[in-house]
């Protein structure tokens, strides 16, 4: 694979805060596969994280870096690139959070981790509890995979109602501008000619 | 897969979407695009807020108060003790001593017989609505 | 809806959505108490899209809503202080020879008492209320007045005041003022919050209209329905919500039926409302959930959400669109239209409708703007706009073309009142009250849905940093709110989105109901409640 990552942006412009993006994404992530998010019995569990203030209103998610930045500082190997995304490997997370830290985009989060919807228990980490040592609730890495291998692409993308979200594809990114551009020099050329 | 055309049940702007229905469950929206408010657009209430349609602790049964309790009822007790306590408190109270609230998330066949209830039938203008909250 | 009333002859939205869609450089937007891009989204992008193609936008809300950012002109205004900005705004277009002449003579009157009223108010003498600097004011008016079409938006930030009907007022005189009615891209709009609020009132779910607004105090009108229904009725005005509450606590009225509502979170002061409904002899309740208010209830009658019957709901737009039943009925709850029917039959009075349409069928009878319509039209055009009177009439889009309902449009006099509850030294900050995207009134129907509570499980209480720091609060601290009337317990959002001095909550949650804490004062023609301002004091509560 030689082009260089796809990744999902969002136009401060157009975003309204309404959060589909963040329900959609939930949904298409569901531990358990559901048709509608009513049958989900886990939590919502969004890949990308609505910022809203006074300043600016947009979802901020993966920019499924070349360099990536989580992967090199993860010390367990379970971030990698695969089939043109960064990719982690819950199984393989032992939740140390470094990833959290080197992520310039705040887009790593730890959540809580589910398997076929039932709340998975570290494998032997306990916690004294009154009743004796109970095992603790794990905790895994979790962030955008660009919904590889849904049909319609991106959930957040296909739901937004302002179209504010978009996949960008650097290469094509790339040509575009280089048009655009072009085609802005043609313009000023002509008003100098008159 | 079933659809069915229908305006959302949310706030007053009307968008018109269409439920996909699989076994008598909504299973997702998609918004409608011609002759409508939303032209193919849906907020988030009107993609995910179907869902309470189907929800656990939904009312299936009619309840009345027994012993400070209420407990399940059929309908025809539930209606006839409705209806007797609307004719005691008229012939005691009059028809003013009663009040009905009625529904801006009903249809308005609902609200039509809602009001036709209190004024014809009872015999009182006190019927309103949250139009004001 | 009372003062659009007295302004216009009608109380509804005048123009339409779609509208929005063409609206361009030489169109304004002036939004003022609503917001938009939270509550009514799709028309909130819609504005946000004119924006875009160059239409002026003018926002005046004491919060910094998502609108407010986009805005050309932001108008950060006291709350309750509207009628002293808007006055302000006239203030300008009057003597900067803004007003549409024209349009006042012909089509208006009572525009001399208006006038005079508005001279008082210039935007430097109102600084004080407002909190706008007068130079802004000044761009405002000017902005709207110079555009070609203004078209103005409101909700409840405008009517849920104890001056809600003088505010109503006071945007009724602007878009006169500016000639803004009767054509397209133009009106005054209220954003209904509900599916159908609309159709509540044009059903006459009122004390003093029924259907149609055709007033119960009319004797003509009143025989009309007598012979339609069959049998002598009221001619009294009946009572409204909170007049129902107060009957209750005065022993004359003791049995309620609550179809479809929730006072319990919906209405002002909830311990208040608690006392009514455990004070009422008899209670009925039909509802999906068993809401607080169905819990105090001697019969609830489990009624079906709108997947699961017929019928029709109209929308702010005043168009009258189809519901379809999509699903079942769940359990044995049965379709509300079933169960009043029943009702009104085992009260002994006919009704053997046998469908909503047919319900319809019969209020077209009656009710003159609904008279055109019919099931198969409103199925083949994808909704009316009332008034729709015969058959072959397509429907009225844009409300007092040519000529007001009223026949002429009448100004008014609108003088500023303060609200009815200010802040003092035991209660120091002003509380406002709204809604957040995920959710939808008192929470009946989303906070039982799983995605929509999910993103928003909780309530968040918005601060100013000023205050915050001030209270020693951080960002996700418990706050506790205590008010005249009651308290509650929340997270605090520290964020500039409120001004220093200004709370605001929500209405949605059950653990924090913000309808424990608001005041039950109510505007004195409309009986509105002042929901959105009244003071409050915050503190820090240690975890």
């Amino acid at each position: 694979m030689c082009a260089l990552n796809a990744f999902v942006v969002a136009d401060p412009n157009k975003c309204i805060g309404c959060k589909v993006c963040e329900v959609a994404c939930a949904v298409v992530h569901s531990d358990v596969p559901v048709k509608t998010v009513g049958q989900m019995t886990t939590p919502i569990i969004p890949r990308l994280y609505l910022v809203k203030t006074a300043e600016v209103t947009m979802p901020v998610q993966c920019r499924h870096c070349e360099d990536a930045p989580c992967a090199n500082a993860c010390p367990v190997g379970a971030i990698t690139q695969r089939d043109g995304i960064i990719y982690v490997d819950q199984e393989a997370c032992v939740g140390c959070k470094t990833c959290m830290l080197a992520c310039p985009f705040g887009a790593m989060e730890m959540v809580p981790y589910y398997r076929n919807g039932e709340r998975v228990k570290q494998l032997r980490l306990t916690e004294e509890t009154g009743e004796g040592p109970v095992l603790q609730d794990a905790f895994v890495a979790s962030k955008c995979d660009r919904c590889i291998g849904v049909e319609g692409g991106p959930a957040c993308v296909a739901n937004c109602p302002k179209e504010a979200l978009r996949v960008v594809r650097p290469d094509e990114l790339r040509r575009t501008r280089n048009l655009e551009a072009a085609l802005a020099v043609l313009e000023s050329v002509k008003n100098v000619i008159g | 897969m079933k659809q069915v055309l229908t305006t959302c049940p949310y706030c007053g702007t009307g968008c018109t979407f269409y439920l996909n229905v699989e076994d008598d469950r909504i299973v997702s929206v998609t918004p409608n695009d011609a002759n409508s408010v939303n032209q193919g657009i849906l907020c988030l209430k009107g993609h995910f807020g179907f869902d309470f349609v189907d929800n656990k602790t939904r009312l299936t049964n009619p309840l009345i108060r027994k012993n400070g309790e209420l407990v399940e009822a059929s309908w025809d007790e539930a209606i006839d003790l409705v209806a007797s306590k609307m004719k005691e408190t008229i012939e005691q109270h009059g028809p003013d001593a009663l009040a009905a609230f009625s529904s801006a998330r009903c249809t308005n066949e609902e609200n039509y017989l809602m009001q036709k209830l209190m004024r014809a039938v009872v015999g009182t203008n006190n019927i309103d609505h949250c139009a004001r909250l | 809806m009372s003062g659009l009333g007295t302004a216009f002859g009608s109380g509804a939205m005048t123009n339409t959505i779609n509208e929005l869609q063409q609206m361009g450089p030489n169109d304004a937007i002036f939004a003022i108490g609503t917001n938009t891009t939270e509550c009514h989204p799709i028309i909130g992008i819609r504005m946000l899209e004119a924006h875009r193609r160059g239409a002026r936008l003018i926002v005046a809300d004491p919060r910094e809503t998502e609108l407010a950012k986009h805005a050309d002109v932001y108008l950060r205004h006291n709350p309750g202080s509207d009628v002293a900005l808007l006055n302000a705004m006239m203030y300008v277009i009057l003597t900067e020879g803004l007003a549409d002449e024209a349009f006042i003579k012909s089509r208006t009157e009572n525009f001399e008492a208006c006038r005079e009223t508005v001279l008082k108010y210039s935007p430097e003498r109102v600084e004080g209320i407002t909190g706008v600097p007068a130079e802004k004011v000044r761009q405002a008016a000017r902005l709207f007045a110079t555009a070609e079409n203004g078209a103005t938006y409101y909700t409840m930030g405008i009517t849920q005041h104890t001056s809600g009907v003088d505010n109503v007022l006071s945007v009724a005189n602007l878009a006169m003022l500016t000639g803004n009615l009767g054509k397209p891209r133009a009106g005054v709009n209220p954003l209904r919050g509900q599916n159908n609020v609309q159709g509540a009132c044009d059903m006459g779910a009122l004390p003093n209209v029924y259907p149609a607004y055709q007033p119960v105090t009319d004797p003509k009108v009143r025989e009309k329905f007598e012979k339609a229904w069959g049998r002598k009725l009221s001619d009294k005005v009946g009572m409204a919500i909170s007049d129902v509450l107060r009957g209750i606590e005065e022993g004359k009225v003791r049995f309620l039926y609550v179809f479809g509502e929730n006072p319990m979170r919906s209405d002002p002061d909830v311990n208040h409302v608690r006392h009514c409904l455990e004070k009422v002899e008899f209670l009925v309740v039909q509802d999906i959930f068993l809401t607080e208010s169905a819990a105090m209830a001697d019969v609830v009658l489990p009624g079906t959400t709108w997947a699961e019957k017929d019928g029709t709901f109209s929308n702010t737009e005043r168009r009258v669109q189809r519901v379809r039943q999509a699903v079942e009925p769940r359990g044995n709850a049965r379709p509300d239209w079933q169960i009043l029917r029943d009702l009104i039959r085992a009260m002994g009075y006919p009704a053997d409708y046998s469908s909503p349409e047919e319900i319809f069928n019969e209020i077209r009878t009656v009710a003159p703007s609904y008279a055109g319509m019919t099931y198969e039209r409103l199925e083949k055009l994808g909704g009316i706009h009332w008034p729709c009177p015969t058959e072959e009439h397509p429907g009225t889009p844009i409300l007092h073309v040519g000529k007001f309902s009223r026949g002429l449009g009448r100004f008014s006099a609108v003088d500023w009142r303060p609200p009815a509850e200010l802040p003092d030294d035991e209660y120091p900050l002003v509380l406002t009250t709204g809604r957040r995207t995920a959710h939808y009134h008192t929470g009946t129907m989303t906070r039982n849905c799983w995605g929509l509570d999910g993103v928003a499980p909780e309530e968040w209480v918005e601060i100013s940093p000023e205050d915050a720091a001030d209270l020693g609060i951080a960002h996700g601290d418990h706050v506790r709110l205590t008010t005249r009337r009651g308290s509650v317990v929340a997270r605090a959002e520290v964020t500039d989105r409120v001004p220093k001095g200004v709370t605001f909550i929500t209405f949605h949650y059950t653990e924090s109901a913000g309808n424990l804490l608001t005041n039950s004062a109510l505007d004195p023609v409309s009986k509105t409640p002042e929901y959105k301002v009244c003071a409050v004091r915050v503190e820090k509560v240690s975890a």
